[in-house]
């Protein structure tokens, strides 16, 4: 298995007037190629600074983080977005689709800022929407469509650059448990595909459909299980 | 983010903010317009008179009593305006090296006029026809110029032919001034916006003018005088040569003067100053409401990247980079800069046809339209420059909690 995703003791500490806070204390963790992992823990855990820092939204304040073999930890910020563009499909809580742009529109952005011709957007957009379910809404405004939608299209836009891996920040935690089930089937339908995905979640139903959860508490790795393919 | 891309992007998000970016529009509009009518209108002007200087040849000095200092547009206090000219002075003038010509003017502003029992009062001027025929450029659009000691021949200006009478007056007709009949011998083409009346004055012989003028107007006195110079000596020299020749005459020192002396050189060059100066302040005004302008379109930059904070961490997040933010915004704000100015300009040429038609010539012309759209999209970048820095530095994760 080719490993996608490397952190070697990655910590993150931020000054709070007088105190430094040790968000993250030495976190080790490997992704392989098709992995679908959750990560949990309660607040507090250190799980947003640890999805700020898989998002490249954030640099470690020490400690080395590698994407598709290359190391990526305290990259110029120029070189942080263009690798969020390219390596890491990135998918909220609250979906934040741009509302001035069609569906289609939204999910070439990513493509769009990453120089690929307008011809290949489209025919990719439409592709990636017929994938997520959303092939009849391509020319929809994202204030017509449902949450689950929204999401889809949101998956649809994450997808756009080939990423390394799919990075989901509580993506049912807006939506009803109708709609939550079904986009959790999406994913695990385009990990079925091979797509690698991380989902940073308190939600212990997640945990129920990944192959591997780690938890975190106080800034480190507490545990972690591994399920066996049913 | 190549530049259709760009365009295309910030097109879609202004459509979604319609009101907002039409309001900005709006400020930019009022800005432009207003800076390109001030300054065609002045040009305009300036033009206007230049036209009607040149209409009057520049082989001429002319001599007005009084001292009437304008060369200084920040002179205060009022013109010295003391002193007469005269017959000897005339004379005097004749016999300067490189005049050809005199004319003796008697002005006789708000003489009655009469013609079939209507009555009607406009300027009588008393000139040496010989002399003043050759300064009077426009030429006639029917008959002859009076000959010199023609005691009742009358040369009448466009105006008073076409409109001061119910009847249109014709070479020929008689016309009586102050009791005295004199007979039509032509009538002048028009000279136009700025003719100093020359339309709406009747011109004859200067002895035929005193005879009008009686008892109210001094024998010796005349009230300008006009020397046509044979154009080797430059007008400049020339106007020198006349003021020696008059300041001897009348014992004042030089700065002392109690008479004006003009040439179409120093005409020019005063009106310059005024139209340049009329220029200035209408330009600064307008610059001003550029400003407010421009000021608009930061308020609402700052509005927008407030409102678009969301999108903004959203962008970041999928791979935009800081340079890209910036490019957004700013193609925002020169994009305001760019319709606000043609929509101005499209306004100000508008306005134009319409000041010309109140008589004034008032075109926009390429160099001003170009130079305003420049100035447009300058000043909308310039204004959309710091909100757009700001939004393009804001945090990714700050941006995107933001609620």
């Amino acid at each position: 298995m080719k490993e996608v995703l490397k952190l070697e003791d990655v910590k993150k500490h931020y000054l709070m007037g007088d105190s430094t806070v040790k968000a993250l204390d030495g976190v080790d963790l490997s992704v392989n190629e098709g992995e679908f992992v959750a990560i949990m823990g309660p607040s507090g855990s250190g799980k947003s600074t640890m999805l700020s820092i898989l998002g490249l939204l954030d640099s470690p304040t020490s400690g080395r983080m590698i994407i598709r073999g290359k190391q990526v930890s305290h990259a110029s910020e120029d070189e942080l977005a263009r690798l969020r563009g390219k390596e890491i499909g990135f998918i909220f809580q609250s979906f934040f689709l741009v509302p001035t742009l069609s569906t289609t529109d939204n999910v070439a952005l990513p493509m769009m800022l990453y120089g690929v011709s307008e011809k290949e957007r489209r025919t990719r957009a439409k592709k990636l929407l017929e994938q997520v379910g959303l092939g009849d809404r391509a020319d929809h405004m994202p204030s017509e469509l449902s949450g689950g939608q929204r999401q889809r299209v949101a998956i649809a836009r994450a997808l756009a650059n080939d990423p390394a891996i799919l990075l989901a920040d509580e993506p049912t935690g807006n939506l009803d448990s109708k709609s939550g089930a079904e986009i959790l089937k999406l994913f695990k339908k385009l990990n079925d595909e091979g797509i690698t995905i991380i989902i940073v979640t308190h939600d212990p139903g997640v945990a129920s459909i990944v192959k591997r959860t780690i938890h975190l508490k106080d800034g480190v790795v507490e545990k972690e299980e591994r399920r066996k393919k049913e | 983010m190549n530049n259709k891309d760009l365009i295309a992007y910030t097109i879609k998000g202004m459509k979604h903010r319609q009101l907002r970016s039409w309001l900005t529009i709006l400020g930019i509009v009022i800005g432009i317009a207003s800076v390109v009518i001030m300054i065609s209108l002045a040009q305009g002007i300036q033009g206007d008179i230049q036209a009607s200087l040149d209409k009057l040849g520049s082989n001429y000095v002319a001599i007005a009593p009084g001292s009437l200092n304008i060369g200084s547009a920040f002179q205060f206090g009022p013109p010295k305006l003391k002193g007469i000219l005269t017959v000897r002075d005339a004379e005097a003038i004749a016999r300067v090296e490189g005049v050809t010509d005199v004319s003796k003017n008697i002005v006789l502003s708000f003489t009655p006029v009469e013609y079939k029992k209507e009555v009607v009062n406009t300027n009588v001027i008393g000139v040496t026809p010989s002399a003043y025929k050759k300064f009077l450029t426009i030429g006639l659009e029917k008959g002859r110029f009076i000959e010199d000691g023609d005691a009742s021949g009358i040369v009448i200006g466009h105006n008073i032919a076409t409109d001061l009478f119910d009847e249109e007056i014709k070479v020929g007709t008689p016309l009586t001034i102050k009791d005295k009949t004199f007979r039509v011998t032509g009538v002048l083409n028009s000279f136009g916006q700025g003719g100093n009346n020359v339309d709406d004055s009747i011109f004859l012989d200067e002895r035929a003018a005193r005879l009008i003028a009686g008892d109210s107007f001094d024998k010796n006195r005349v009230s300008s005088i006009l020397a046509l110079t044979d154009g080797k000596t430059p007008p400049s020299e020339m106007s020198e040569k006349i003021s020696d020749r008059l300041r001897s005459l009348h014992k004042v020192k030089k700065g002392d003067e109690d008479f004006t002396v003009l040439t179409a050189e120093s005409i020019a060059q005063q009106v310059g100053q005024i139209t340049g100066l009329l220029t200035l302040f209408l330009g600064g005004v307008a610059a001003i409401s550029l400003l407010v302008g421009g000021v608009g379109i930061a308020n609402s930059m700052f509005t927008n990247v407030l409102e678009r904070t969301r999108e903004i961490g959203i962008l970041k997040a999928i791979g935009a980079s800081n340079k890209e933010v910036l490019q957004l915004f700013l193609t925002e704000a020169g994009i305001i800069g760019l319709i606000g100015g043609l929509i101005g300009i499209f306004l100000a040429v508008l306005a134009s046809f319409a000041i010309s038609a109140f008589g004034v010539s008032s075109g926009v012309s390429i160099g001003v339209a170009l130079f305003a759209l420049i100035f447009s999209i300058g000043i909308g970048m310039l204004s959309g420059y710091y909100p757009a820095r700001n939004a393009a530095r804001m945090p990714p994760i700050q941006a995107l909690r933001y609620e």
